[in-house]
């Protein structure tokens, strides 16, 4: 049995990243927007890794993402917080509706 | 009746993009990928939002299983606890809360076609352009790779080398946690306000 590559590993980063820039893109939701943005972090994680075991050998790469994943936690946290005072603010939470910061 | 079929081709459909757009011999590396990519493209698709989120659940639990793979044991435990303990419960919070029974915003509508023919032409340009680059690039990758435990490595370095960041995190965190508070208390007071 053979080993998986360290292309591979970035293959399926590559994918991830785009489809959470489609998301981000094309979805009017916005916590549809914030699920995007967890999926580029995460495409992000999987190549720090993923050059951590392979070339590296170092643990530095697994710190990067440890901090990565503490980052994502607060910005997911503010951008829900945010999320429900536009939606209490507008009623209701389509991207292109909110433009203004102050109603 | 009709849905339901539409539903199931269209996972089908999901499950056969993904197997044919990832790539790599190794069988649980694969069955990894294919539960990965399926659940992102549920992310991306689901008109509705809570199914999109439990999509998002399948996506970061292939991330875990990579983790594994690639033998970081404490970032594996990070992504189960982390991301599908703590963020996707908010994020269910954030979308129960923001819905309203029988309205456009729990359906999440996508923008017009126009739109998402050219972001979709985008994206899939930037992907074939990564996978080029990615092809073409020679890395130097080593050609012993033992596996064992990083925790006391990750602690270790985190007090020693890299304290720095680790402080300002603790800074950071603490400034999302107030500054959550008082976006969300500023809207309570208004609204006790309004009511009395």
């Amino acid at each position: 049995m053979n080993e998986a590559l360290l292309t591979d590993y970035l293959n399926l980063a590559a994918l991830l990243f785009c489809m959470g820039l489609f998301a981000i893109i094309s979805r009017r939701n916005t916590v549809a927007v914030l699920m995007g943005v967890e999926l580029i972090l995460n495409a992000a994680n999987i190549n720090f890794i993923a050059f951590s075991h392979y070339v590296t050998g170092h643990v530095d790469g697994h710190i990067f993402a440890a901090f990565v994943i503490m980052l994502a936690a607060a910005e997911a946290a503010v951008g829900l917080a945010i999320v429900l005072v536009v939606y209490r603010n507008f009623r209701n939470i389509n991207i292109d509706s909110v433009s203004t910061l102050r109603n | 009746m009709k849905n339901k079929l539409i539903a199931g081709l269209s996972v089908l459909a999901a499950i056969v993009a993904s197997s044919l757009l990832t790539t790599g011999e190794h069988p649980f590396f694969r069955a990894a990928a294919v539960a990965t990519v399926t659940g992102a493209f549920g992310v991306i698709l689901l008109p509705n939002i809570v199914r999109a989120a439990l999509c998002l659940m399948l996506t970061f639990f292939g991330v875990a299983i990579f983790y594994v793979m690639l033998g970081a044991d404490l970032l594996a435990a990070f992504q189960v606890l982390v991301y599908i303990g703590g963020i996707l419960v908010m994020i269910l919070f954030a979308v129960m809360f923001t819905q309203r029974r029988g309205e456009q915003s729990y359906l999440n509508p996508s923008k017009g076609p126009l739109t998402l023919i050219g972001s979709a032409a985008l994206c899939g340009g930037l992907y074939f352009i990564l996978r080029r680059i990615i092809a073409t690039t020679s890395f130097p990758v080593r050609p012993e790779r033992p596996i064992g435990s990083t925790v006391q490595a990750i602690g270790d370095h985190i007090v020693t080398s890299h304290v720095i960041p680790f402080e300002v995190i603790a800074v950071l965190l603490l400034m999302t946690l107030v500054g959550t508070v008082v976006l969300i208390k500023k809207e309570i007071n208004a609204e006790e306000d309004a009511l009395s």
